[in-house]
């Protein structure tokens, strides 16, 4: 997020620009992890839209959006960061099991609806609306409320 | 008189210490409150999970549509916070019939068919005014049992500390110069009052032994004096025989004459006076002031009657005193010619002695003298050449001499009086 705001200022500050441009390109335009990432997972969906985040001076990744509004997030080296299934239950293949088994035992009944990868933890959130942190191995942190 | 230093400290502290605590108080009460919350909202926190998690399980919780004795409720909503919002609310309370504070959360949760559900959960928690008024009370107490043990440990400690202190002050205080005092020595831990008193004992000495000095130089100075003075008188008499010499030569040598009879008169007060406060007259009798007087007047009676003076004496018990009969005969006699030499002719002196006051009045054509100077040395009027300004000094010295003696000078009814007391 912090991120986007920085280009955002950047790109105002920077003269004839006023916001980042997002350029839809194709499926095969995307780096070959988040390709390979998408095959693996994402099978039955279908990419509605790639669009590409280009601010001025700096690539800033990648967003996918599907048919069913899932949408995935990719930086621009294709690693993933986010896949956000607007409140519908998302793939979990790529989840740790850890993680997995947690809710499965914690909260019976509830999916994964959401996941953010950051630099040091998951944010997952599910069905029922909490959110939940892990650390990078599927360790439970806490309940972020 | 100041504050004693005792309290000196206390009353800087009964400030600073109201603007401590007071600071104090407000961030003791601003850190317990936040604590209180933060347990308060975390355990609201962990119960709206548990409601979550039970609502999945059992379905019939999502019909809680009042707060019961769940104290929460759930209530369908299109939209929600997914945040937490806590706030605080005074809710009726049956227990004590009061409105009480509750801290209530707001947040909202998805429920198993995905419809958004607003979740309210309550829970009675730290009621603020109450808190306040009791933590300024103790405070208040605490406050002032400060302010008390602090009081106490100084007066006490300082009490203590500060005795050395108190005892060179009295040793200051009952110090008369020239007369000198055995010195306690104080036992004290505090290093400064032991400097204070041996420096203060080093110059009481110092300036004791300047004082001595001075005494020995004036005796000797004097005793000096009398034989080149005594020579140059001889001298001179024997000038004044010689036939060759006119009469305007003989007029100045008698003028010369004169001066120095002044000067050994003066020099022999000098040492008269040096030898009473070097104590030279120690041996001592009981002397009766009475029959001491009555001699003096038997040899001043031609005096007196050469300038048409009336003594008027009466006497209505004896003086007596534990002293030294030539003092004593210098004191009355002192006291006796300054009543003659500055009386006017067919004045009067009235000398009245009882048991234990002797006062002398005497005429005079000067006017009253300040009591404050009078026994100083060389004190004279003006007008007054043949003086020595030592004859009043004398007077005090012998009076000084003894403890329980008192001259004090006054002006009434036309007339200047010197009374002697016995105290």
């Amino acid at each position: 997020m912090k991120k986007h705001i920085l280009v955002v200022f950047l790109s105002l500050i920077s003269l004839g620009s006023f916001a980042q441009k997002d350029k839809k390109i194709e499926l095969n335009e995307l780096p070959q992890k988040a390709q390979a990432f998408i095959k693996q997972n994402f099978t039955k969906e279908k990419a509605q839209q790639i669009l590409k985040d280009t601010g001025e001076f700096i690539d800033n990744g990648y967003d996918v959006v599907f048919k069913n509004k899932l949408k995935i997030k990719f930086d621009r080296k294709g690693e993933w960061k986010e896949v956000d299934g607007k409140r519908s239950p998302i793939p979990t293949n790529f989840i740790p099991d850890k993680i997995l088994k947690y809710i499965q035992r914690s909260f019976p009944n509830n999916k994964v609806v959401k996941i953010e990868k950051e630099n040091k933890k998951y944010e997952v959130e599910i069905t029922n609306g909490l959110e939940l942190e892990f650390d990078l191995n599927g360790n439970f942190l806490k309940i972020d409320s | 008189m100041g504050k004693s230093l005792k309290n000196y400290t206390l009353k800087y502290l009964v400030y600073i210490l109201l603007i401590i605590i007071a600071v104090w108080a407000g961030l003791f009460y601003a850190v317990i409150l936040d604590e209180v919350y933060d347990n308060v909202d975390d355990g609201l926190k962990n119960q709206k999970i548990n409601i979550i998690r039970e609502a999945y399980a059992d379905s019939t919780l999502l019909k809680t549509k009042d707060f019961g004795i769940n104290q929460f409720r759930v209530t369908p909503t299109d939209s929600f916070l997914k945040e937490n919002r806590f706030s605080k609310e005074m809710i009726y309370m049956e227990y004590d019939d009061e409105m009480e504070p509750y801290r209530v959360l707001r947040t909202g949760f998805y429920a198993p068919n995905g419809k958004p559900y607003s979740l309210e959960i309550r829970t009675s928690t730290v009621e603020e005014d109450d808190f306040r008024i009791n933590l300024t009370i103790s405070l208040l107490a605490l406050y002032i049992m400060i302010l008390i043990s602090i009081y106490m440990v100084n007066s006490y400690v300082l009490t203590k500390a500060l005795k050395p202190l108190k005892s060179i002050i009295d040793r200051l205080q009952s110090y008369r110069f020239g007369s000198k005092q055995s010195t306690k020595d104080i036992n004290s831990e505090v290093s400064e009052f032991t400097i204070l008193h041996t420096k203060m004992e080093e110059m009481i000495a110092r300036n004791e032994a300047l004082f001595e000095q001075q005494k020995v130089f004036i005796e000797n100075a004097s005793h000096e004096l009398q034989t080149p003075l005594a020579i140059t008188i001889n001298n001179l008499e024997l000038l004044l025989e010689d036939p060759t010499l006119n009469e305007k030569q003989l007029t100045e040598i008698n003028e010369t004459k004169k001066s120095l009879h002044r000067m050994v008169s003066l020099n022999r007060s000098l040492l008269m006076l040096s030898k009473i406060e070097n104590r030279q007259f120690e041996d001592s009798s009981l002397v009766s002031f009475n029959k001491v007087f009555e001699e003096l007047a038997e040899d001043l009676k031609e005096i007196l009657e050469y300038k048409s003076i009336a003594l008027d004496y009466t006497y209505s018990g004896i003086f007596e005193l534990r002293s030294n009969q030539n003092l004593i005969n210098i004191l009355l006699s002192n006291l006796l010619r300054n009543a003659i030499r500055y009386n006017h002719k067919n004045g009067r002196i009235r000398f009245t002695i009882s048991n234990n006051e002797i006062k002398m009045a005497n005429t005079s054509l000067l006017p009253p003298l300040n009591p404050t100077i009078i026994f100083e040395r060389f004190y004279k009027h003006s007008q007054d050449k043949n003086a020595t300004g030592l004859g009043l000094s004398i007077v005090e010295s012998i009076v000084k001499t003894y403890p329980d003696l008192r001259i004090e000078y006054r002006f009434e009814e036309e007339m200047h009086v010197f009374v002697l007391k016995k105290s």
